[in-house]
């Protein structure tokens, strides 16, 4: 048995030395759930960043050294997470990217922290995962809060003199009670009165009560947030049962700006909004993106997956700016110092506060039309439609 | 009585490898040995319940949640050191340890219900606390990065893993003990029939309530050494089913009701784990299929566990 012990801390530590090429390539480390419930938008994450590598290998690299991108999985667990983080930065990576869940992004932060290694979060949009004071995160994505600012922003897109009242239904955990807390403490500035508050938990298996209660409120504007497989839930027992809603505006809704979305619904659920995120479609980097993610994988780009992408320029970016690039400490600095005006994202320039937030960060507002995504707001974004 | 001493000599060794080897560990096979210390508490634990005792829980995440819950929160909010706070939450746990007991005896369930009663009881925490402003919602607690062991924080990972390595050590001497003494005998002997033992005078309720309330504070001390180390926790992850299911586990494939299976269990499984995922990187899933597989194949070929099925075999020899 003791034998036993010994040989599996050996073969596990074996894979870990791995043999030193690093004066080759430089390494970046991917942690995301490739396996469980989110599997799907890990794997899509890992592809955009794939497909972000390819594109900087193939104009030559960082001076001349190729990127290496070491995919690990966080089984969408917090010491999943913290295993593969330090599984990659055994490995030799210089920065990490990950993790898509808010709880996976804690651990890794931390240890982040400890090692020395920077980490850019793809997508994870708990407010208080970078008020540790964590000098080695940085998060590219717009936090809970941003959305919820972006909402009432982009209020006066939508809001018609009519308009009195409003009434939320949000999934419970930190990213929907988040969003409509946040809206419900402002909605003064808006002008209009909440009539109710409908927070339920995404495992559900039907949304049956919460709309007959929305029919008999009858508000004028209808704010759902939720994951894809609830929000979707409600939408179709909205559409079954034929109630009418005068508006309906998402805030960083998993399902309105997803494709597989537009694919069930068809041009049924017109004319619905969402704040979210999405690509700059004036950005001729985006159109890259979006040709080859489809040439590649044979789907449109996942909305969330577009982080995933940004991630690695952002890294690449650093690495061509950075003193030494094998030296995480110098491109933790470099990182800080971005100012990157050629992206992706809907934004102006990618730059990091002291906390690593992305100052700038911010979501699009999206209408569907005739059965597609059509950005209407800011207007330096809007597309016409095709 | 040879058997006795092989196994308490080969856990001795096993003690003084676990003691050795890390200093010779990186970061990442360090956090890779917590993972596997972690697994052998709550296998631990889950033992003296349902290994020795018989009553099957399928809801350990409930007291490793309270642990983990109790800790942060004092220490949060009331600036508690976590190692007051653990105690607290070992105390709280066995509370309600005792209380699902007795309302679920008082009713007699037993077996699949009992197991389905505790399964209960860890999903109405986890809403509980999920939609509860005051003890932090879905947000979950972020434990501010300290240096100080006052606090329950180490500078070196290294210190956490002895620290787990000394709460295992102590949960395991303890059944050790446990098992040679009336009470551990008389809870085989509930286990095997409890109504019999009740007829012979075994104080059955009584015995199987201190069973939970000591499995329930073992579960508990995982979750504030959790708390402590991750440095986050939320409903969803404590809560989580998947750790209940990481208590069964390791007593599967170890063997339960014995006292070193839930140690190999979990010696076994973190590493295998952690090799399938290193060796077939571009395969995502593997790693559960080759889990999912050897639980099918422990509980239909090796109902004892591995452990169990040595210890049987040379008890046989002997006798």
């Amino acid at each position: 048995m003791a034998l036993l012990l010994t040989a599996g801390f050996l073969l596990t530590g074996l894979s870990g030395c791995s043999s030193d090429n690093s004066k080759e390539t430089i390494k970046i480390g991917s942690v995301h759930p490739l396996t469980g419930s989110m599997a799907y938008e890990g794997q899509a994450m890992v592809n955009a960043q794939k497909i972000a590598i390819d594109k900087i290998n193939s104009e030559g690299g960082i001076n001349g050294r190729k990127l290496e991108l070491v995919v690990r999985d966080s089984l969408g667990t917090s010491s999943g997470a913290a295993n593969a983080a330090l599984k990659l930065t055994n490995s030799g990576v210089v920065a990490l990217t990950g993790t898509y869940t808010s709880g996976s992004a804690q651990v890794v932060s931390r240890t982040a922290e400890k090692t020395g290694i920077p980490l850019v979060i793809t997508v994870a949009s708990s407010d208080n995962l970078l008020s540790n004071g964590y000098k080695y995160t940085f998060r590219i994505q717009p936090s809970v809060s941003v959305f919820s600012k972006n909402f009432l922003q982009y209020l006066s897109y939508f809001k018609t003199d009519d308009m009195k009242t409003v009434a939320f239904i949000y999934e419970n955990s930190n990213y929907g009670t988040g969003i409509a807390e946040y809206i419900k403490e402002h909605i003064d500035e808006t002008g209009l009165e909440i009539v109710g508050m409908l927070p339920y938990a995404s495992s559900t298996s039907t949304l049956s009560t919460e709309v007959t209660k929305l029919a008999s409120l009858n508000p004028d504007l209808l704010v759902p947030v939720g994951y894809y497989s609830d929000q979707n839930l409600l939408m179709k027992e909205i559409l079954e049962r034929d109630i009418h809603f005068n508006k309906i505006v998402g805030c960083a809704n998993g399902a309105f700006s997803d494709a597989k979305f537009l694919k069930t619904y068809g041009t049924q659920v017109d004319g619905i909004l969402d704040i979210n995120y999405r690509y700059n479609p004036n950005s001729e980097e985006t159109a890259y993106m979006l040709e080859k993610y489809k040439e590649v994988y044979g789907e449109d780009i996942p909305v969330h997956a577009i982080y995933g992408y940004e991630s690695i320029m952002v890294i690449a970016d650093a690495l061509k700016r950075c003193s030494d690039p094998d030296d995480p400490a110098a491109l933790r600095d470099a990182i800080a110092a971005s100012k990157i005006t050629d992206h992706v994202l809907p934004q102006g320039v990618i730059e990091f506060d002291e906390k690593g937030e992305n100052i700038n960060s911010a979501g699009v507002l999206v209408e569907i039309k005739d059965g597609k995504h059509v950005i209407v707001f800011p207007e330096e974004y809007s597309e016409k439609g095709e | 009585m040879k058997t006795n001493k092989l196994e308490t000599v080969t856990l001795i060794i096993l003690l003084s490898i676990a003691i050795v080897v890390p200093f010779f560990f990186g970061r990442y096979l360090l956090s890779v040995a917590i993972s596997v210390l972690i697994m052998a508490l709550l296998g631990q634990s889950w033992n003296i319940m349902s290994g020795y005792a018989g009553q099957f829980s399928f809801g350990h995440a409930a007291f490793f949640g309270i642990g983990a819950y109790s800790s942060s929160i004092l220490y949060i909010d009331h600036g508690i050191s976590p190692w007051i706070g653990m105690i607290v939450g070992m105390i709280i746990a066995a509370l309600v340890g005792v209380l699902i007991g007795f309302l679920s005896f008082r009713y007699k369930l037993r077996g699949d219900f009992f197991a389905l009663v505790t399964l209960a009881f860890a999903e109405i925490l986890r809403v509980l606390f999920n939609n509860t402003k005051a003890l932090k919602g879905a947000g979950g607690i972020l434990i501010p990065y300290k240096t100080k062991w006052t606090e329950f924080q180490f500078a070196s990972d290294r210190t956490f893993y002895f620290v787990l390595l000394a709460m295992v050590v102590a949960a395991t001497v303890f059944i050790a003990v446990m098992s040679k003494r009336k009470f551990g005998i008389c809870l085989v002997a509930i286990k095997e029939n409890q109504d019999a033992a009740g007829a012979l005078g075994v104080p059955v309720l009584k015995y199987k309530l201190i069973a939970m309330a000591i499995s329930a504070a073992i579960a508990a001390m995982a979750g504030t050494f959790y708390a402590q180390y991750y440095g986050f926790i939320d409903p969803a992850i404590v809560f989580a089913a998947s750790i209940s299911v990481e208590a069964i586990v390791p007593c599967i494939i170890g063997g339960a009701g014995t006292l070193g299976g839930p140690l190999l269990g979990a010696l076994i499984i973190i590493p295998l784990q952690e090799i399938s995922n290193s060796i077939f990187e571009e395969v995502n899933g593997l790693n559960m299929i080759i889990y999912g597989t050897l639980i099918v194949i422990f509980v239909v070929f090796c109902r004892n566990g591995i452990y169990g099925r040595i210890i049987r075999k040379l008890k046989g020899a002997e006798s």
